[in-house]
């Protein structure tokens, strides 16, 4: 999974509610939620120290 | 074996007594007017086996004949994920490339296998070395809480049948896996052959839990845990290099996918594989596949993947057809927050990742409504407070609007 210009989306109540990131190739909002599989590898590759998420 | 001959006579009707040990009770037994032999142990297992299967839903697999393609049905490139038939997922590590779309039976091939499309893949950049590293695959991941009548992890583990139609350009030896992911990650490669190029061929593999003379799924670290994990992949492999090559039919907590006979399908760009009616129950018989209709097959791949258009139209289009509408008030309007909402048709089996697409396929923007003034496209988006029942849209600044439309789809697969 190539993911690219991770960062955290704040909702209404100004708390980080979801990621937004290019994830091959298509934009798209991630929950932060680990049965998403979509963000347990962004978590994967910010561990492995290969992405940032930028804050909102 | 001694065998007891009952010689014929047209007018005979006596019965022949034996005497028999441990019971009080006559017990007679008509024999078939034919030589035969009465059904032995393995005949009524396998009977059993049968009888069990066709109960319910048995084939453990969605869309395993490839009937429903959400994303895109042409040619597309697959690298790393799910880009055409759903719930199938494509993995392309090699140097070379290939691409998958939804192919439509002959007569012929329909009367041949039972069915009428397949999944089809084609190289399109060659790779005639493959590197230790280096893998191609199709792989469905199964939901672990569809799982809990394998009993993994006792010793009253089931068997599994995995059946299915395969054509490709290269013959020889393939491998189909399956991966026990929860708990310890355990591996089953198993080989099968493809005997001729170019024709339809059906083929069944049946996965022990001891296979290989192993406990390693009859013991505790074989539990599959009853959520909404992964609990099981089923891999056909089209390439694996050296690193994953283990012995064939051998459980092994070590990541081996295929063993060293697995033939390289990536070797031309003349090379296809076809896939079609892949099922997986529970027991050491294939039985015949489970056709469910249409409707039903779509409603289960919907709670991996959904998405705002008609079920025929491509991601991105620029149509107003299947449009979200929400948020706001019609006559009211605002260059700050349009806020809104999207249900979606089925609970999803996670909180989905969520794309949009306003009606110009702008990805990641919505359309601000005026009603009866103007659409506006290219307006920003965002999600929020997002279950895997619904989710707030939001617009938060941008042309003067009352209401927030987008196109989107929602992507909660394992």
């Amino acid at each position: 999974m190539v993911i690219t210009n991770a960062k955290y989306i704040k909702n209404l109540e100004a708390e980080n509610d979801c990621i937004e990131a290019i994830i091959d190739g298509i934009k798209m909002s991630v929950p932060l939620d680990t049965t998403n599989r979509h963000y347990t590898e962004i978590l994967k590759q910010v561990a492995d120290g290969d992405i940032t998420i930028a804050e909102a | 074996m001694a065998k007891v001959k009952i010689q014929g006579h047209a007018s005979g009707s006596g019965i022949l007594t034996i005497t028999a040990p441990n019971t009080s009770t006559d017990r007679t037994i008509t024999l078939p007017d034919a030589t035969a032999t009465i059904a032995t142990t393995v005949d009524t297992n396998a009977l059993t086996t049968r009888v069990n299967a066709t109960n319910g839903r048995k084939n453990l697999l969605i869309n395993g004949d490839m009937q429903v393609f959400q994303r895109a049905t042409a040619a597309t490139a697959s690298t790393t994920t799910y880009k055409t038939a759903d719930r199938w997922m494509l993995y392309d590590s090699s140097s070379g490339a290939f691409t998958s779309e939804k192919y439509a039976m002959s007569l012929a091939e329909l009367n041949t296998t039972g069915h009428s499309q397949a999944l089809e893949l084609n190289v399109t950049t060659a790779d005639t070395s493959i590197a230790a590293g280096e893998f191609c695959f199709i792989r469905q991941i199964i939901e672990a809480q569809n799982l809990q009548q394998l009993q993994y992890g006792t010793a009253a583990a089931k068997d599994l049948t995995l059946s299915f139609w395969v054509k490709s350009k290269i013959a020889g030896i393939y491998c189909a896996q399956i991966l026990k992911t929860d708990s310890t990650a355990y591996f089953l490669p198993i080989e099968y052959t493809i005997n001729n190029v170019d024709t339809w061929e059906y083929k069944t593999i049946t996965y022990t839990p001891t296979a290989g003379s192993t406990s390693l799924i009859t013991n505790s670290g074989g539990v599959i845990t009853n959520d909404n994990n992964a609990g099981m992949q089923v891999t056909f492999g089209l390439v694996w290099g050296s690193d994953y090559h283990g012995t064939n039919n051998t459980w092994t907590s070590a990541a081996k996918y295929a063993t060293s006979n697995q033939v390289n399908w990536m070797s031309s760009t003349s090379n296809d594989f076809y896939l079609a009616g892949v099922q997986l129950e529970v027991g050491s018989v294939a039985t015949d596949f489970e056709h469910r209709s249409f409707d039903v097959e779509l409603d289960r791949c919907k709670r991996y993947f959904q998405k705002s258009y008609n079920y025929e139209t491509s991601i991105g289009t620029s149509t107003q057809i299947g449009f979200t509408t929400t948020g706001g008030h019609q006559g009211g309007t605002s260059t700050g927050y349009i806020e809104g909402g999207i249900e979606y048709d089925k609970v999803m089996r996670a909180v989905p990742s969520l794309t949009f697409y306003d009606h110009s396929g702008n990805a990641g923007k919505c359309a601000r409504l005026h009603c009866g003034v103007q659409r506006f496209a290219n307006e920003a988006i965002a999600a929020s407070n997002q279950s895997p029942e619904r989710t707030c849209i939001y617009s938060t600044t941008g042309n003067a609007a009352g209401i927030v439309q987008v196109h989107f789809t929602a992507d909660a697969e394992l």
